[in-house]
């Protein structure tokens, strides 16, 4: 086929594993320190004018440190202090997703570190370590995993059924699909943007009336593509950080 | 190999699936990075950054609510203030009022008294020239009686003293009221 010959159609390795610029650094390392970096930056200076009206960085900080603290802190978990004891980290969690998955779309990275599976997975497991770990604290080890493996309100005989499928949906299947999600969204997001990109790199040749048409399809796919995927980066960080606050919420409260 | 072809081939192929499988598999220096990365993020926002903002926050939300409380404390300051302007003001209006009715009153009362005074002394003024005219017509009539009692009694002498015929009695009537007229002329 003229298309698989002609096309640098970019390799697994390409796409998704960069080699070692040296041992323990791939761009993938490079791109969780400048998003860590970035993000922290971001919010110290946010914090650092505490102008009484607020300007530029410091509102866009402020904007989004109530966002999180009103519609999901306390619209989810409520407005008790072990909630809002929630709230830094809810701040850290989403920005720090939201960066790494922007990432997708800024030059010369164009790679969200969140389509690797390590990003995703270390912070589903903290959300779950953390939502177990509060449920303890909250409720006592005993009323906790009582609560969520023995329902109340439910009939003996149900246990048989209910008690796995509650084990393995909260304690497995919720770190689990936290970590796919994000991860997936943003494997099929930087898949998609760099066919797009590769696919207009190929047949923009003005010479070749057969081609050029799909190059300028392809690039206009593209251009959308980045809008769309900063909706995605967005909504897939909002996704992640509302439902880790569901989690907690859940064990302070109980079911 | 390519992504198409790396599909095709874990579709077919146990072995290349595998493979593909072990690639998005996360490595140790990724999760070690990641981590590390989240967990100072999250401690400096925990500790620095996010303290600071929400110490912004509360401050604006306090100065808001101090300035708020002040104004209102203002307004009210401002309502009495004005209440108490309008207390004066309609009190200054009585007062005016009242000052006014009583000028007038004494105005009225001056008015009257210079009246009454002003009758009286015309009536003095009156009285006291009809009382002169009075004892000037009473000194004429004495003055008149008395050079009457004198004219008679001259007239009666020289009526007794001459010789009495009509004509000169005659005369000497004619020349008493002349001279009676010349002396009435003379007054």
């Amino acid at each position: 086929m003229l298309l698989a010959h002609e096309i640098p159609i970019p390799t697994f390795e390409e796409l998704f594993e960069w080699p070692e610029i040296m041992p323990w650094v791939s761009k993938y390392v490079v791109i969780v320190v400048l998003s860590a970096i970035l993000v922290s930056a971001f919010w110290f200076a946010a914090a650092r004018k505490q102008a009484l009206v607020p300007r530029g960085v410091q509102s866009i900080g402020e904007s989004m440190y109530m966002f999180i603290r009103n519609d999901i802190v306390v619209d989810v978990m409520g407005e008790s202090k072990a909630a809002l004891k929630y709230v830094p980290y809810l701040v850290a969690l989403f920005s720090f997703i939201l960066m790494n998955n922007v990432f997708e779309i800024i030059p010369p990275f164009f790679f969200p570190a969140t389509s690797r599976l390590a990003l995703p997975m270390v912070l589903a497991l903290l959300t779950w370590f953390i939502f177990v770990i509060q449920g303890i604290v909250s409720q006592g080890v005993g009323h906790y995993f009582g609560g969520v493996l023995f329902p109340a309100g439910v009939p003996w005989p149900l246990y048989l059924l209910l008690t796995p499928i509650e084990l393995v949906s909260v304690f497995l299947v919720r770190p689990l699909t936290l970590m796919v999600r994000l991860f997936a969204n943003l494997v099929a997001g930087h898949t998609i943007v760099t066919l797009m990109i590769v696919f207009t790199a190929a047949n923009m040749d003005f010479s070749d009336p057969l081609r050029l048409p799909i190059g300028i399809v392809s690039l206009a796919g593209g251009v959308a593509m980045f809008g769309f995927e900063l909706f995605v980066s967005v909504i897939q960080a909002f996704v992640f950080t509302i439902l880790t606050a569901v989690y907690i919420g859940e064990s302070i409260h109980g079911h | 190999m390519n992504v198409l072809a790396l599909i095709l081939a874990a579709e077919e192929e146990g072995g290349h699936a595998k493979e593909g499988i072990n690639k998005i598999l996360p490595q140790g220096f990724e999760i070690f990075w990641g981590l590390v990365m989240f967990v100072l993020l999250f401690v400096l926002l925990w500790k620095f950054a996010i303290p600071a903002l929400k110490k912004a926050l509360d401050n604006r939300a306090e100065t808001i609510e101090s300035d708020l409380k002040r104004a209102e404390e203002a307004k009210l300051e401002s309502e009495e203030l004005l209440a108490d302007y309008r207390k004066q003001l309609a009190g200054a209006k009585d007062e005016a009022a009242k000052i006014i009715e009583e000028g007038r009153k004494t105005a009225d009362e001056l008015k009257k008294e210079i009246l009454a005074k002003a009758e009286s002394e015309a009536g003095e003024i009156v009285e006291a020239g009809r009382r002169d005219v009075e004892a000037a017509v009473a000194s004429a009539q004495a003055e008149l009686r008395r050079q009457m009692a004198d004219l008679s009694v001259d007239l009666a002498g020289r009526i007794l003293g001459r010789e009495l015929d009509a004509a000169a009695q005659q005369q000497s009537i004619d020349e008493f009221i002349a001279e009676l007229e010349a002396m009435e002329a003379g007054q």
